[in-house]
């Protein structure tokens, strides 16, 4: 006969986050979480590309995880070795995830074909943050820029993601993917071994 | 008048209104405003006062809306104006949207956040 223990009593952080089973945050909570991020990176930081980098971290802690949980969720997961259609995947899937939303554009560079643009208007981050006019080169889109780095590096397609926004419409935001050459090559052999 | 005259800048839309109130007159204002705010919860007959909410003169009406956690807004309106207090309740929602997650903001400041001014005229505007 074994002797049990006795069971530590359930406290609030063993409950899921919202009880009904809908995987959804009030918009309100994730502001003031996300305002409170910003301030306490900002704190820590000497010049702007280092509050980018830390934001860009943070999103890839998030953007690592999302790829266990998405592939969960979803019933049948298929798993995408081209990379276009990885990115197609990233703009519905991993978006409509995250905002309830697709992402609006993607497209290839015209200059170079390692390097594609995901476009968005008026992005959920972004949306209760008025940026003060003497730091107005910074976007807190760099998180979300974070997530995608994250999820892209932890799926075998190594590359860089930098957010920007627009100069002639600045409540657009545009996420610069730059992959590395080897990814490129691969991609290529895939391609041609059709 | 130049730009009255200047055809280019046609369509002009004009707009009548009060002076705007200096910075330090508004700041000398507002705490005699905050003291006789408090004097007058104290004064009320009611027990549980929720202090000056209109203040009517000859010219002008004083509007005050105070919150649950002790902020108070403030609205100087016309004698003929109509729903001022709806102006303020959606003010106060403004507030919570674009300033307080506003990760620039610091508490008791003066606002300078973009999003709350487009926000707050082009509600004035459309009512």
């Amino acid at each position: 006969m074994t002797t049990r223990g006795k069971r530590a009593a359930e406290t609030l952080y063993d409950k899921p986050l919202s009880s009904k089973g809908k995987l959804e945050v009030n918009l309100s909570t994730y502001a003031f979480l996300f305002s409170e991020i910003v301030q306490y990176s900002h704190g820590r930081v000497t010049s702007l590309s280092q509050l980018h980098e830390k934001l860009s971290d943070l999103g890839k802690h998030a953007g690592f995880r999302m790829i266990d949980v998405l592939c969960l969720r979803e019933k049948t997961p298929k798993r995408e070795t081209r990379l276009v259609n990885h990115l197609l995947y990233i703009q519905k899937t991993l978006w409509k995830t995250l905002f309830y939303k697709e992402a609006d554009r993607l497209e290839q560079a015209t200059a170079s074909e390692s390097t594609f643009y995901l476009f968005e208007d008026d992005p959920v981050v972004n949306r209760f943050i008025s940026v003060p006019k003497d730091q107005s080169s910074l976007n807190c889109a760099a998180f979300v820029a974070g997530i995608i780095e994250g999820f892209l590096n932890g799926t075998q397609f190594a590359c860089k993601v930098r957010a920007f926004a627009l100069k002639d419409q600045p409540s657009t935001t545009a996420f610069e993917i730059k992959f590395e050459d080897s990814v490129i090559t691969r991609d290529k052999m895939l391609e041609s071994v059709k | 008048m130049t730009v009255l005259t200047n055809p280019e800048n046609y369509p002009v839309s004009l707009k009548f209104a009060r002076l705007r109130v200096s910075i330090n007159e508004r700041i000398m204002l507002l705490s005699m405003f905050h003291s006789i705010y408090a004097i007058s919860v104290k004064l009320s007959p009611a027990k549980h006062s929720s202090g000056i909410q209109c203040l009517e003169a000859d010219s002008f009406k004083f509007y005050c809306f105070q919150t649950i956690t002790g902020v108070k807004f403030i609205v100087v309106a016309d004698n003929k104006q109509q729903k001022v207090e709806d102006l303020l309740k959606r003010i106060y929602e403004l507030y919570a949207d674009f300033v307080l997650k506003n990760p620039f903001y610091s508490l008791d400041m003066p606002i300078r956040c973009e999003h709350f001014s487009t926000n707050l005229t082009r509600f004035i505007e459309e009512n």
